[in-house]
């Protein structure tokens, strides 16, 4: 049954990219400014504008560029890049795959911190510990992330010359190598969504350790780590899964300064230049890659805490 | 579902989730891909053998042109496509700091008596880096392509004096420009950033990413959107002894602070600009070295001289009366700059109208608004349009808003958005700032104040001005051309609806193991031979 839950949000989630690169599509082109005189420079001449919207079959209609659009897409051809007139999906690509590259490691390193920090924080509650790291998330709260990047970069990079200023990555850089260069825009993005999840994962770990059954299973002998890992931490769990949703979005838009602060070559980036000289084949697939993979970390978040907790399973 | 296979499910779902990040995340790091640059990470294969890209020198561009970043000379939306294009391509002429044309690829130019003809002679023995020779059909070639509308390249309009059939080969080493009216100025004019010398014949796709130049640096495996970007040295460039570097890297960074950590940290050698706001924290490490020019882009504030308030030219001399620039260049770019005279030619060139600018005039300019009608029960009120389109400049419309309160003018500063700036707000308020970039005399006199100027900024239509211009650009002999030049200036400076209270300095850096560069007050000329690190 959790299956066709999962057969069903899957349609859902079609019926969902269409909406959005439909909106996408026409918002972008009715964003003020002319698109010729975007890609062409102020200093064009209406003749060469005129020119480049002919090579663009940009007299087309709206509607009619959208669908054509779509039936691309669905064949795999997400068409050609206005500025650059290469395919849109070898522009992307390398700045995709960079992106997906951060966000794993950051999410990589945030896992196991979330988890630990909370434990600790709702096992050792009101103890010095617990207030240390309730002061530590608060103060990770209130730094914005560019800030935060910024003095990782002064402390580590230029003080402790511990890791590169810059996240250079070049193409022939093995696993390790790129860890490193990355690690600072990693730790930087794992604050960020880390602090939100801590608090929350602990504060409903301490309701659940002080419920009936996590008491009678104390009672009975169960020993202690069994009690929090096998016991509580599934129940806990669920909110914290859709704050690591929400996160996983916050990653998706985040990464955009992240990625500038550090010079890192991410989609973040890519996006943010194709939306200021109106690239609307860029912008769309790019827009579509982030919602989709909203979606699906929806979904994945909402079967995880379903399996963990066998109580949510209506069906 | 019953417990076992749930589990199964679950860590079958958890493997297959790790096995698709490792091999995606594997495929990222290892792809080596149509770059040309071998799987170890720091070499890089050329065509005369495997370097070492930790001896490259790496020089740090502040603008990033996106994927509209190439090797064709003739868009360059950007500084990054020049440093590219001045990096793998030569041309005729450069151009020093004072203007003066100097000897490049051409030896030397003369023009006929009534200055309808310009000869170039060319320079023998020069191989383009494919070892194909240059030679005059080249220059033909690249000229035609530049003015050529369907090209689109943003030089095409400085050179609209050029036609296709003006533009001819005179034997291989010698080429001709014909224009139907003398044009004085021609050397200067065609020394623009777009009019670097490629191969004659070569399709612009193939120019975008592998164009052939006879430059100091060779591309290696050039792609739009690559974070840094390899050149080697050109083995059979024509000057000898350099480029002094093997070679050279190149990289964007678009952030002030990320910029100040890569310098420090001697991750980039060079910097092309640093950000005012970072200049106090490098004059105090010894690691760096700040190096500046002479004035440089130009800080304005136009007003339109048709209509009200500015109409009156009493206002337009009170409002530039009570700016003290000394303090402006001192507060707002920490001392980098050089006042200017509310002329488009600054104060120190040898083509100025005056070499001396008069301090501020508080009282002079209460008196003026007086005569205009205004009081302090009628004080002037002006709207201000600004963006942070060039460091610096918001900070200085709010300088001048507390130094125009000194004389009871009240100036409401309206700040919006530096991307939208350029498109929907220049060129559309009556008063609002601007910048321009260094530019010689004959250009910065006409760009913005000839009656069909293509921006006036300050809707100037005067006809004896454009009777200036038009005598100057007729005007073969140097010393009386810049007698008219400063006509026209004195024009400007006393009665024209241009603010300029100043120009910038171009601050760029080096680290102090290296050696070699002189930044050029033009952003979008480099000399990339001398660079050196040890």
């Amino acid at each position: 049954m959790i299956l066709r839950l999962i057969a069903q949000r899957l349609a859902a989630a079609v019926a969902t990219l269409l909406v959005v690169s439909a909106l996408v599509f026409f918002f972008t082109s009715v964003l003020p400014g002319d698109i010729a005189e975007r890609v062409l420079g102020h200093e064009s001449t209406a003749q060469q504008r005129e020119l480049f919207r002919e090579r663009m079959h940009l007299d087309r209609p709206v509607y009619d560029r959208y669908a054509s659009w779509v039936g691309g897409v669905f064949r795999g051809d997400f068409g050609r890049s206005l500025v650059s007139d290469e395919t849109v999906t070898s522009t992307i690509a390398s700045s995709a795959r960079n992106t997906l590259f951060l966000s794993l490691f950051a999410f990589a390193l945030y896992l196991p911190v979330t988890l630990v920090l909370a434990t600790l924080g709702a096992l050792f509650r009101g103890k010095p510990i617990d207030s240390l790291i309730s002061v530590i998330t608060l103060v990770g709260l209130s730094i914005p992330d560019f800030v935060l990047g910024t003095l990782l970069i002064f402390g580590f990079a230029v003080k402790l010359s511990l890791a590169p200023a810059l996240s250079i990555v070049n193409p022939g850089d093995g696993f390790f190598t790129r860890l490193h260069e990355t690690v600072l825009p990693a730790v930087t993005l794992m604050v960020a969504m880390a602090v939100y999840a801590i608090r929350m994962l602990r504060d409903n770990l301490i309701d659940v350790l002080d419920s009936e059954y996590v008491r009678m299973a104390t009672l009975k002998g169960v020993p202690r780590w069994r009690v929090v890992f096998r016991h509580a931490l599934p129940n806990a769990i669920g909110p914290a899964l859709n704050v690591t949703a929400l996160n996983l979005t916050y990653l998706i838009g985040g990464v955009v300064v992240v990625e500038t602060v550090f010079s890192y070559p991410g989609l973040g980036k890519m996006l943010v230049d194709s939306i200021s000289v109106r690239d609307v084949p860029v912008v769309e697939a790019a827009a579509l890659l982030a919602s989709g993979v909203y979606i699906l970390a929806n979904l994945a978040a909402d079967v995880l805490a379903m399996l963990a907790n066998p109580r949510l399973r209506t069906t | 579902m019953t417990r076992k296979p749930l589990r199964l499910l679950l860590s079958a779902l958890l493997v297959a989730g790790a096995a698709a990040a490792a091999a995606l995340v594997g495929s990222a790091s290892g792809s080596a891909g149509a770059s040309g640059i071998a799987a170890s990470p720091t070499t890089v294969q050329t065509p005369n053998g495997t370097i070492d890209t930790k001896n490259c020198v790496k020089y740090a561009g502040v603008e990033s042109s996106g994927s509209k970043n190439s090797l064709d000379p003739a868009q360059q939306p950007s500084s990054q496509n020049s440093l590219n294009v001045n990096a793998t391509y030569d041309r005729l002429t450069t151009e020093d700091d004072n203007w003066k044309v100097l000897p490049d690829l051409a030896t030397s130019w003369k023009s006929n008596a009534s200055g309808t003809v310009w000869t170039f002679n060319l320079r023998k023995g020069v191989t383009f880096s494919d070892g194909k020779p240059f030679t005059s059909k080249d220059v033909v070639w690249t000229f035609q392509r530049v003015i050529d509308p369907k090209t689109g390249s943003e030089g095409a309009p400085q050179m609209s004096f050029l036609t296709k059939q003006g533009i001819q080969a005179a034997g291989p080493y010698a080429v001709k420009f014909i224009t139907k009216k003398p044009v004085a100025e021609l050397p200067l004019l065609i020394t623009n950033k777009n009019t670097f010398i490629t191969e004659a014949g070569t399709p612009t796709a193939t120019l975008r990413t592998k164009g052939a130049g006879t430059g100091p640096f060779i591309p290696v495996g050039f792609s739009p959107n690559k974070q840094v970007q390899t050149f080697v040295r050109n083995p059979h460039y024509w000057r000898p002894g350099l480029p002094k570097a093997s070679c050279l890297q190149l990289y964007v960074i678009q952030e002030a602070n990320s910029m100040l950590a890569a310098l420090q940290t001697g991750q980039v050698d060079f910097s092309q600009q640093v950000d005012y706001s970072v200049v106090p924290v490098l004059q105090k490490d010894s690691k760096v070295k700040l190096l500046t020019t002479g004035p440089s882009t130009s800080m304005t504030m136009p007003m339109w001289v048709d209509t009200t308030p500015f109409k009156d030219v009493r206002v337009r001399q009170a409002l530039k009366k009570v700016i003290d620039r000394k303090q402006m260049v001192n507060t707002v770019l920490h001392g980098f700059g050089v006042i200017g005279d509310d002329n488009p030619v600054p104060p120190t060139s040898p083509d100025a109208w005056r070499h001396t600018v008069p301090g501020p005039d508080v009282e002079g300019a209460k008196s003026l608004l007086a005569a205009a009608g205004y009081s302090s029960s009628n004080p002037l009120k002006v709207d201000l349009y600004t963006a942070d389109v060039i460091p610096a400049i918001v900070n200085m419309t709010q300088l001048f808003k507390e130094q125009a309160a000194k004389a009871g003018i009240q100036v409401n500063v309206i700040s919006g958005p530096a991307s939208e700036y350029w498109d929907n707000v220049w060129l559309k308020h009556p008063f609002e700032i601007s910048a321009w970039s260094a530019r010689p005399a004959g250009l910065a006199l006409s760009i913005a104040y000839l009656q069909n100027a293509p921006y006036p900024e300050t809707h100037w239509k005067v006809p004896a001005y454009d009777a200036l211009i038009k005598k100057a650009n007729t005007t073969v002999n140097s010393a009386a051309r810049r007698k008219v030049y400063q006509q026209a200036e004195k024009m400007l400076t006393l009665q024209g609806g241009e603010i300029i209270p100043m120009f910038q300095r171009v601050v760029a850096a080096q680290r102090s193991t290296c050696t070699g560069y002189t930044p050029s007050i033009q952003f979008v000329q480099f000399d990339l031979t001398h660079l050196a690190c040890k």
